[in-house]
């Protein structure tokens, strides 16, 4: 098994290797999800764009800036969004890798081919959707002046590098449990919704300590997705603000997070190829 | 035997699975306070050991269920031996199940490509083959078409396109020659043939014992896992007929199997009688008149005679005549191919004579089978015209008539009354 984890340090040279097939299952992967419709690869944008306008509608009169009465308040319409987009691109990465082993069996039990590859194109397919819906994120925050980016959002590469690992490292540990409890999916998909109600998606961190004291955050902190939330929202160029009554709404240091996010993915990425490849011999006769 | 390091070798393998009466029972087992197994143990493969020579064939031949899928998957890689080792030296293609992985809903285009990227290649390499695969798989304009429009012989011919087209140095065959119309069949067995005799090794596998025999020098007999038999392919084919027909306790049909089935005539697709070499007339003759004539007597002289036509590029043929009991008992046949006679005129007669018959009384189906020069692929199948009846002169019983003496010899002296 600590062989297995090791060869780890190897994976990225076998997808390089690897890359017309991993380019030619992205493909497979992405298109497959819009054959027959007809607008689409058109659908990877105006999911986003709806999502927004609706999180705009409904959170900004909502929530918004009621005593003024103004206008809308977008701030807590971006952050939401940009939480949003950002957790569901992890969730779907590792809900769609889980089953991708059994979903290929077809190709397990009869190719003999790198079956350690199939997790890949299906992180890359989330991140590309992720990409899209930042750019709306983006585009949008710019225009209702609550996103400012600066050359952080030059960084972006980075954390999408590092939520790619972390979502291809979780995905290849359920891959393996899936193919010999079926019930890993299902129970995954419970998981991942918990987990985004764990993450500050939809509540601010500040509330935490407001509610549950000081010890509160620091536990909140250890969740894997915090750190990678937060660096997204923040190379977009998201800055503290404020929110009626008077509450700072903070998203904390960059590269502490980009730190943590490393760490997290790195550990994720050593477990799940360990836990797959000492298994992956198996999977023929159990798929 | 060459010095060369064998292109298969296979020591010791063994494969086991183990069944659980439910999914829960593995991991439940894995419990250190249940000590009773939760599985039952299904031994797959138990013991095999064979080396092949590179350039040869082997067949593998046994019933259904007596491992030999499973010996083509852990030679193919996609399962793995639970005891022994094996090794294979080059690149391996295995026509397990045509097509597997095509996807449905993308054109035959997009699945060479994804085929391609699966057994290894590079996209220089597959867009180099490209052109080769679709002039092969005869899929034309289709080949822009969803997979999921295709019937069942398209899919099949761009599996088999793709696969031989990976020029693998170890070619994994599960019963291939059944592949698309009679065309597309002579085709696959060409380029099966062109690359054994480009030195490459095979392993086949199929329930045809008359395919094995004629493709293969060595042949494993699997039973219930275990290497029953490995020796040259005619020996093991007859000792396996002989033991499966032991085993359905129908001796009778012994043999019959080992005939090449012919594939069924479409006669919705006529064309194929002028790109096809045809038997145009099947008939029982009287060799010394020469016209037909069915009735005959043990003893006599017989001829069996065939109007062959060839195709319009003519191609070399054989001919082979079986003949059979109105029950189903095959009682001799005879391949001109067994017999080194090939011919490839554009039209012929054909004569079998069989100038003592052994017969005993009955009635004999006679069916005719044409073939290509290797006897391997079928083009055409007949019975004769007439029906064989054969009428004894003697009381002898039987299906025929052993050349037979007897001997009386008095033992003792006698006794005087």
């Amino acid at each position: 098994m600590l062989r297995h984890m090791l060869a780890v340090v190897d994976y990225p040279g076998q997808i390089w290797r690897h890359r017309y097939l991993v380019a030619n299952f992205f493909r497979r992967e992405l298109l497959g999800r819009f054959r027959g419709s007809m607008l689409g690869m058109v659908w990877v944008l105006i999911h986003p764009l709806f999502l927004f306008a609706i999180y705009y509608l409904v959170f900004g009169y909502l929530f918004g800036n009621v005593k003024t009465g103004v206008a809308p308040d977008p701030h807590f319409a971006i952050y939401l969004f940009s939480g949003v987009l950002a957790f569901t691109a992890i969730g779907e990465a590792t809900s769609r890798s889980c089953s991708s082993v059994v979903d290929n069996g077809n190709l397990v039990k009869k190719v003999a081919f790198p079956s350690q590859l199939l997790p890949v194109p299906v992180g890359l397919v989330a991140l590309l959707v992720y990409v899209v819906g930042a750019s709306v994120c983006l585009v949008s925050g710019m225009v209702f002046d609550v996103l400012h980016p600066g050359w952080t959002l030059l960084l972006l590469p980075v954390v999408l590098l590092l939520q790619f690992a972390m979502s291809l490292g979780i995905g290849l540990f359920l891959a393996n449990c899936h193919v010999f409890a079926r019930d890993t999916s299902h129970l995954w998909g419970i998981l991942v919704m918990s987990w985004m109600f764990l993450t500050p998606v939809f509540w601010f961190p500040y509330q935490l300590e407001e509610k549950f004291g000081e010890l509160m955050p620091l536990i909140f902190a250890w969740n894997p997705a915090h750190p990678l939330i937060q660096a997204h929202r923040l190379v977009l160029g998201a800055h503290d603000f404020t929110i009626e009554p008077a509450h700072l709404v903070e998203f904390g240091d960059l590269w502490t997070h980009l730190l943590r996010a490393a760490l997290w993915a790195v550990g994720f990425l050593v477990l799940g190829y360990g836990t797959f490849t000492s298994r992956q011999h198996k999977y023929a006769d159990h798929v | 035997m060459s010095g060369r390091a064998p292109a298969i070798e296979v020591q010791g393998l063994a494969k086991e699975y183990r069944i659980y009466g439910n999914p829960y029972h593995r991991f439940i087992e894995r419990l250190p306070w249940v000590k009773r197994p939760l599985h039952r143990k299904i031994t797959a493969l138990h013991d095999i050991n064979f080396s092949i020579e590179p350039g040869q064939c082997i067949g593998v031949i046994g019933k259904n269920g007596a491992g030999k899928s499973t010996l083509l998957k852990i030679l193919t890689g996609t399962t793995f031996p639970t005891a022994g080792s094996f090794a294979v030296r080059g690149r391996v293609a295995a026509l397990l199940e045509l097509g597997a992985g095509f996807h449905q809903d993308f054109t035959g285009r997009e699945n060479i490509f994804m085929n391609a990227a699966m057994l290894g290649f590079s996209r220089k390499e597959a867009q180099r083959k490209f052109q080769e695969i679709l002039e092969f798989s005869e899929l034309g304009e289709f080949i822009d078409a969803p997979i999921r429009t295709y019937s069942s012989g398209m899919g099949a011919r761009l599996g088999f396109s793709v696969a031989i087209a990976t020029d693998p140095d170890l070619l994994i065959i599960d019963e291939i020659l059944a592949v698309g119309d009679l065309t597309f069949q002579r085709k696959c067995v060409d380029k099966i043939w062109d690359y054994k005799a480009r030195g490459k090794t095979m392993f086949f596998c199929s329930h045809s014992l008359y395919d094995v025999r004629q493709l293969c020098e060595q042949c494993i007999w699997l039973r219930d896992g275990t290497q029953q038999m490995l020796a040259d392919a005619v020996l093991v084919t007859n000792e396996y007929a002989t033991w499966e027909s032991h085993l359905r306790d129908r001796p009778d049909q012994t043999g019959y199997e080992q005939l090449p089935a012919a594939k069924e005539f479409d006669p919705r697709h006529p064309p194929e009688d002028e790109h096809h070499p045809r038997i145009l007339q099947a008939q029982l003759i009287d060799p010394h008149s020469g016209q037909p004539r069915n009735v005959f007597g043990p003893g006599d002289a017989v001829a069996v005679r065939l109007h062959i036509r060839n195709a319009r590029t003519p191609e070399r043929l054989a001919v082979a005549v079986g003949v059979m009991r109105s029950e189903g008992t095959l009682c001799f046949a005879h391949s001109s191919q067994f017999d080194d006679l090939v011919f490839d005129h554009d039209e012929c007669i054909v004569t079998l004579l069989l100038p003592h018959l052994r017969l005993l009384s009955g009635e004999y189906n006679l069916p005719v089978w044409l073939l290509d020069g290797r006897g391997v692929h079928r083009y055409h199948e007949r019975p004769v015209e007439q029906k064989l009846v054969v009428q004894n002169r003697t009381k002898d019983l039987g299906l025929f008539l052993q050349e037979h003496q007897w001997q009386v010899q008095r033992i003792g002296t006698q006794v005087a009354r």
